[in-house]
């Protein structure tokens, strides 16, 4: 065997073995596990941002666990009442659900009421003291007289408060509580108590409702298809007992599924329609077509050793780095096109003496373009980071095995049609064609002073028009409104969190609108308050006896109000600090269906949920430590925030591209060469400038990824331009093909892999145009 | 004469005398049977009132109160609507009662108020009631009729004891096809007690008035 057969035998195992070892190493990983559709893993878990790490803790353990269903009969009118507890207890019954109420069903009220009752001088007495006393207080009264004050109020409100409606359900517990300090919360806190039995239409009959949170997140699978049979089963066991009921539902997880149904179906046709684009673009230009097969192993090595990196690095890879690395394709083939159809320079030359030849721009090319995505490896969102490994891995892959591959080919050159004409003409032609160009350019520069950026999260997903409606017309019948701003206000602790929304209440009141809110606050004391309470009572022993007095001067038997007269002393006599913890933590136990969204008492974080309608426009300052919890509205901002991450960091790996190339190519050269991807960047920006088309962040990743590829034709192209030839057949052919599978992208569903795929394709074409036109004729002549 | 004694005695002793009334109301010899001739006749001149109006007064009487809670209003009741409850005094609100449940309306809105227990059988009952619909009532209350001329008393028992202790008896009276008196009865202690005026001279409530009282 002579030494460039074993070379090749070399060359073929190592390749083979690689293959082997890196297939079978991903067939043996648990994909379910390991890849996420979830929106939410596009963020990292350590973030910096307590409102980040609010957010996603409470979208993923709460919020986004709750289902909505309404019930209706065949007439499509409300459901009969019973149907609604029956199907909630079907539900309630199945694993895949941890909780489900019918908001008919009396219970939660009852319990809720019953805990209050318990609870009523450590979390409800302190309240109204402080508000008693500001009324007295407001009366210009001797404070000495409070306790005397506050027995004969205390009887006035009790006797108008017998005149009211819910004076008859309450009667059996006003001997416990004369001071009505029960009702008045529920009065007080009445936008909560709607979230139970929201209000309904003066002339329609409520709906049959039921809420429900489910047992696992809503965006991975378990959270899915488990869930929705779990609710085709309870639906035909509630119709054995109310036949023809139907159950519309809202939640997260039909986005969820619907999203990744449609994700997983793009990613096939998307890949098709790529190996089609860049087929179509060999069978053009390539003449032996069969051939061109041998292009496909290197890309399929620079797949694979793509996948294999990225998820021996990372734990969970999300599904749309994929999609979008899936057109590592288009870049991974530039070495293979450029090494393969790279004619002898002699003929009978070596194979190892023509990559010695091509070494520098094949280096030069992929270890600037692997340094700058390895540089996004620093970015703090986590897709950014997978993606850069992804590419920077697979590029890698692709030249590595490119080179090896070709080396156990017999004939490692694959020739080029040739097409006559097709250098755009005369020479004049060619130089006003390069006028118009530039005159373009200039033309598009200002629009870089008119791009508008929009970082909206649902553009991560595709868009279910059917899907949204039919939640907002549930999540209406829920008193879900359009108009309603929900706030999560947070502390170290429940008390620094309580302290925190009263800070809330003050700019709800001092911004002067006419917002109405409602929130916990109105039955959890602040520990000042509670405070207070244990000081009057032990200041003012004389308090009971005062309100005897007069609840019998006010006609009442005031020996019927032991029950109160007696937690009273008990309370006096034993209330510690501790105790309001204790009696907040009780009452959070006993808070059930979407009261229990509006208190989280954990670490690292404690928070309040408070609903507001007509809400200041601006968000809460930060002495307030509130966010809205409108997850959108948050997540955009934090998209945006990373959008500038990134655009930094592309800055940089540009930087670095660059000075790459100067250090390679000289100043002169240089600069030449890393005009085409700056001035298509730049360009392309512009004319999205003009046309008010507004950019995100996967426009910069892709401008950045636009500007890797066109940089190794730029390069690939000086080298021939060195030797007073026209750009190689290799550099139309890639970027064809670049353009056709990026384009490929571009007719996403995803609004950001339509927004990568289109800045890359229009990068790739305008920096094509360029080389064409004799970009580098000047190098050329000077040499 | 007997009718008239029991009348006057009931107006002159206050509440301890229209307990003993009522529990007078439940004795065994009253219980009657849904398809009571006498009754359905009673019930037939009842259905052809389709649109009441009166004034009432109420009565609150709480365990640890020594005098009742008054509240006076309208009354309206429609064969289509339901019952409706107008206060005006002390505080102007209303409580509507149809097949829908209950319905509150005070100055700044619709609310329903919390489902209590017993509280959607109460609702039926009443709206079963004033019709004198004595079938549907059968299916969960004891009924206990007792008539005298013109003036009639029905009780209703609920036969499950929870609502029994929830709900409390309930005790209509009322002379030919007027209901003069509601009473929802928990015990001695606790009950309320509407009077119902004559109603006023009227034909079928105004489109105005619909939007108004009911729902």
């Amino acid at each position: 065997m002579t030494t460039r057969h074993r070379s090749k035998w070399l060359g073929a195992c190592v390749l083979g073995a690689a293959a082997l070892l890196g297939a079978a190493w991903l067939a043996w990983i648990d994909f379910p596990r390991r890849i996420s559709t979830d929106v939410l893993d596009l963020l990292p878990t350590g973030e910096r941002s307590p409102e980040l790490a609010l957010m996603r803790s409470l979208a993923s353990e709460s919020e986004a666990r709750v289902m909505l269903f309404v019930l209706t009969n065949p007439s499509g009118q409300p459901a009969q009442p019973g149907a609604a507890r029956r199907f909630a207890a079907e539900l309630a019954g199945k694993p895949a659900f941890a909780e489900a109420l019918a908001l008919d069903d009396p219970r939660p009220f009852e319990a809720l009421g019953r805990e209050l009752l318990d609870l009523r001088l450590i979390l409800l007495f302190p309240q109204w003291l402080r508000e008693r006393a500001a009324a007295y207080s407001a009366t210009g009264g001797d404070p000495a007289r409070l306790p005397d004050w506050l027995a004969g109020d205390a009887v006035g409100r009790l006797n108008r408060f017998l005149g009211a409606p819910e004076a008859l359900p309450y009667q059996d517990a006003l001997p416990a509580d004369p001071l009505c300090l029960v009702p008045g919360v529920i009065e007080r806190a009445k936008g909560a108590m709607a979230l139970l039995q929201p209000p309904i239409a003066t002339g329609n009959a409520a709906p049959a409702r039921v809420w429900a949170q489910i047992a696992a997140s809503p965006l991975r699978d378990e959270g899915q298809q488990p869930v929705f049979a779990a609710i085709e089963q309870a639906v035909a066991a509630t119709r054995r007992e109310y036949p023809g009921v139907n159950v519309a539902y809202a939640g997260v997880n039909r986005f969820a599924a619907a999203s990744k149904a449609r994700i997983r179906g793009e990613l096939g046709w998307l890949n098709v329609l790529s190996i089609g684009a860049v087929s179509a673009v060999a069978l053009i230009f390539i003449r032996r077509t069969r051939r061109a097969l041998h292009l496909a192993p290197p890309v399929l090595l620079a797949v694979l050793g793509a996948w294999v990196c990225t998820m021996a690095v990372f734990e969970r890879v999300h599904i749309l780095v994929f999609v979008v690395g899936s057109l590592l394709t288009g870049v991974a083939i530039d070495y293979g096109f450029y090494l393969f159809m790279q004619a002898p320079e002699r003929p009978g030359e070596d194979y190892w003496d023509k990559v010695r030849r091509l070494r520098k721009p094949l280096l030069s090319s992929c270890f600037t373009t692997v340094a700058g995505f390895a540089l996004l490896l620093f970015s703090e969102l986590p897709l950014i980071r997978q993606l850069g490994l992804f590419v920077a891995a697979g590029l890698v892959c692709a030249l590595a095995g490119a080179i090896v591959y070709f080396s156990i080919l017999d004939d490692a050159f694959l020739e080029a049609r040739a097409f006559s004409g097709l250098r755009g003409g005369a020479p004049a032609t060619r130089r006003k064609v390069r006028a118009v160009l530039i005159a373009l350019w200039l033309a598009a520069l200002p629009g870089l002073l008119l791009v508008r950026w929009r970082d909206d999260i649902r553009d991560m997903e595709i868009p279910s028009p059917s899907v949204q409606r039919e939640d907002a017309r549930i999540r209406a019948l829920f008193g879900d409104t359009p108009g309603q701003t929900v706030y999560l206000t947070y502390g170290a602790n429940l008390t620094e969190a309580r302290n925190a929304l009263d800070r809330l209440a003050n700019w709800f009141r001092a911004s002067g609108g006419r917002a109405e809110f409602t929130n916990l606050g109105a039955i959890i004391p602040t520990e000042a308050d509670f405070q207070a309470a244990l000081r009057f009572v032990r200041e003012h022993p004389e308090f009971p006896a005062r309100l005897r007095s007069a609840l019998a001067t006010g006609g009442f038997e005031a020996g019927s109000f032991e029950p109160f007269f007696g937690a009273y002393s008990s309370f006096a006599a034993h209330a510690s600090g501790a105790d309001l913890d204790a009696a907040v933590r009780s009452l959070r136990a006993s808070l059930t269906g979407p009261l229990s969204l509006l208190l989280h008492a954990g670490q690292p974080q404690s928070w309040f949920v408070t609903l507001a309608s007509h809400a200041p426009p601006e968000a809460p300052p930060g002495e307030t430590q509130t966010v809205s919890a409108d997850q959108l509205q948050s997540l955009n901002r934090i998209f945006g925030r990373y959008r500038q991450s990134a655009l930094q960091i592309s800055l940089a790996g540009l930087a670095i591209v660059g000075a790459g190339v100067l250090v390679a190519y000289g100043l002169r050269d240089g600069v030449r060469i890393f005009s085409i991807p700056c001035g298509a960047a730049l360009g392309l920006f512009g004319l999205f400038g003009w046309l008010g088309h507004p950019l995100n962040l996967f426009h910069v990743l892709g401008a950045f990824l636009g500007v890797c590829l066109t940089h190794n034709y730029s390069i690939f192209s000086v080298s021939s331009a060195y030797r007073r030839e026209p750009p190689p057949v290799s550099v139309r052919l890639s970027a064809l093909c670049a353009a056709g599978s990026f384009g490929v992208l571009a007719l996403s569903g995803i609004p950001v892999v339509h927004a990568l795929g289109e800045t890359v394709a229009m990068m790739v074409i305008t920096a094509l145009l360029v080389i064409e036109f004799e970009h580098f004729s000047a190098i050329a002549d000077k040499k | 004469m007997k009718r008239i004694l029991f009348l006057a005695l009931a107006g002159i002793l206050a509440a301890m005398a229209r307990a003993e009334e009522t529990d007078a109301a439940i004795a065994p010899g009253n219980r009657i049977s849904p398809d009571d001739p006498a009754w359905s006749e009673l019930s037939a001149g009842l259905r052809q009132r389709t649109a009441v109006t009166a004034e009432f007064t109420e009565r609150r009487f709480f365990s640890f109160k020594k005098t009742p809670t008054i509240l006076q209003g309208e009354v309206r009741i429609s064969a289509e609507h339901g019952l409706s409850l107008h206060y005006v005094r002390p505080e102007e609100h209303t409580v509507i009662i149809d097949r829908r449940g209950v319905l509150l309306r005070l100055a700044t809105g619709d609310s329903v108020p919390p489902a209590e227990p017993g509280g959607g059988a109460a609702n039926d009952a009443l709206l079963h009631a004033l019709r004198l619909d004595l079938g549907p009532l059968a299916k969960t209350f004891d009924l206990y009729g007792s008539r005298a001329g013109a003036a009639w008393t029905l009780a209703l028992v609920p036969r499950a004891a929870d609502l029994r202790r929830t709900l409390g008896r309930i005790t209509l009276g009322g002379e030919g096809a007027t209901v003069r008196r509601i009473e929802l009865r928990r015990s001695a202690t606790q009950r309320v007690e509407i009077s119902v005026q004559p109603p006023r001279p009227a034909g079928l409530f105004t489109a105005e008035e619909i939007r108004r009282y009911f729902r």
